[in-house]
């Protein structure tokens, strides 16, 4: 079960281009492609003669060319040529997906079209700020998106799984400041007086002590925004070395899901040596977590039925972002599904 | 552990609103208590109940009611209007659950508390809070404080 009435991360603005590319969103199939003005455009990835993933054809113009027997449609998602005949069924369209781009990121709102508010879509500015200085990664998870949310709003995972890179044996000693507010999740923790991690301080070129901080802000179900960083002890956030990691995750299916990265920072923007070792470093933490929730993945789908997690005050922010997730779905469960026609 | 629970956060019960409950989660755990909202009635509260009067802001009076399992669960409710800096004290195995009326209220100098906002304090840290007054009215609040009757101490359980 996945909500729909959200935006979620497509795609890289880079990915998209003059070449149909195609994903699946929430077992969605999606068809990207760009207009010869640059607009980016999704339409459902079949075509609606024969059901042949348009992402195999063409583009020709501004309309997409089914490469089997040729039926065109437009950005809006109508048929607009069909070769073999000079008209055209009414029902020959496919649906069309609101589409966002912004900062680098394209977003595509799956759900009912009339409820996609591009104002919705969540702040990701950092990226492309130039004061800012920002590492990516694009990694496809082999477990369902409900582990990475997990994952992130619990950060205690860090001083376990991540030791060598962003983890400290101190994290989970540190207790946590929930807040929920309508649909976002924010899990807070700070850590007074303690040595920055060794990616950071190699990074930030720090040593001693310091107040560290990482606060988790989930707007439900798609998106985090990770607000990190050290600063002088009992000094303002603000004035600290910050980091802003935002994460668009995207479900593909139900133990399948995109993980969209950006680290963006506000020290050592203009490194290079910094930049590069923070790609390998931030690499290897997500790898460390593909691995450990793909073997997680593994680990629930063999648990007996009825087997829950035994979870503890430091996943208070699990188990409220698991009731605003219960509660966006119910909601739509609760709705009828939207007759999907062409884009508007 | 802090837990801010937003005014939008909480959970509707029939007429009343749900603020805070142990499990959180239910059915995986034994039920202990949950602190509500309701509408002020002639009838009396359900036994294990305790009821407090709180002024809304829309010039009405609900009632903050905390029920819990005896076995497991002492509580104890009260609310007072904040018209001056004060600071709740609470021991480790003590859970205390407040709720803001009407006005605002300032927590630790950064969390503003406003109408049905609430705080729920579990666990060895902090023990201290500090409010302010953070509106031009005194603000009604009420506090629930929750002691385990065993020697395990109370925590909020998810």
């Amino acid at each position: 079960m996945f909500v729909l009435n959200t935006w979620y991360v497509a795609a890289w603005s880079h990915e998209v281009g003059r070449e149909p590319a195609g994903r699946v969103i929430c077992e969605l199939p999606i068809l990207l492609y760009r207009t010869e003005d640059g607009a980016a455009v999704a339409l459902a990835d079949r075509c609606a003669h024969r059901g042949y993933p348009l992402s195999a054809g063409t583009l020709v113009g501004d309309s997409i060319r089914c490469g089997y027997h040729g039926f065109a449609y437009g950005p809006d998602g109508r048929c607009t040529h069909v070769p073999a005949q000079p008209r055209i069924p009414p029902r020959t369209r496919v649906a069309g997906y609101p589409v966002v781009e912004k900062d680098g990121w394209i977003w595509v709102w799956p759900g009912d079209a009339e409820l996609a508010d591009p104002a919705l879509v969540p702040d990701t500015h950092w990226m492309s700020d130039p004061a800012w200085a920002t590492v990516t990664h694009t990694v496809l998870f082999q477990c369902r998106h409900e582990l990475i949310h997990d994952n992130l709003l619990d950060l205690t995972h860090e001083s376990f799984l991540h030791a060598s890179t962003v983890g400290d044996d101190y994290i989970c000693r540190h207790g946590i400041t929930v807040e929920v507010d309508g649909d976002v999740v924010t899990v807070d923790r700070l850590m007074p007086g303690v040595e920055a991690p060794p990616l950071y301080a190699r990074t930030m070129q720090t040593e001693g002590l310091y107040d560290r901080f990482h606060a988790t802000e989930f707007h439900v179900p798609a998106y985090h925004v990770l607000h990190s960083g050290i600063t002088a002890q009992d000094r303002p956030r603000t004035e600290g070395h910050l980091i802003k990691v935002l994460n668009g995750i995207t479900p593909v299916d139900e133990k399948t899901t995109w993980y969209y990265y950006a680290f963006s920072r506000n020290f050592a923007v203009d490194a290079e040596w910094a930049t590069r070792e923070l790609e390998t470093g931030l690499a290897t933490v997500l790898q460390e977590d593909a691995d450990a929730l793909a073997l997680q993945e593994r680990g629930l789908r063999s648990r007996p039925a009825g087997e829950r997690d035994v979870l503890i005050g430091q996943d208070a922010g699990v188990a409220k972002a698991r009731h605003v997730l219960n509660r966006l779905l119910a909601a739509e469960a609760a709705e009828p599904a939207p007759v999907r026609t062409a884009a508007r | 552990m802090r837990l801010l629970l937003r005014r939008n956060a909480h959970r509707a019960v029939g007429e009343a609103i749900e603020i805070a409950a142990a499990p959180d989660t239910p059915r995986r755990e034994q039920w202990q208590w949950h602190v509500r909202v309701t509408p002020v009635t002639d009838t009396s509260p359900a036994p294990d109940t305790l009821a407090v009067a709180l002024s809304r802001g829309n010039g009405t009076v609900a009632a903050v009611e905390v029920t819990v399992d005896p076995a497991q669960v002492l509580a104890a409710v009260s609310s007072a209007d904040l018209d001056r800096a004060t600071r709740i004290d609470r021991t480790a195995g003590e859970l205390v659950v407040f709720v803001v009326g009407t006005g605002a209220i300032l927590v630790e100098g950064r969390h503003r508390l406003s109408e049905l906002d609430a705080y729920v304090l579990a666990g060895d840290d902090p023990l201290t809070v500090d409010l302010h007054p953070d509106s031009a009215e005194p603000a009604p609040y009420a506090t629930v404080r929750l002691r385990s009757t065993t020697p395990t101490p109370l925590s909020w359980v998810p």
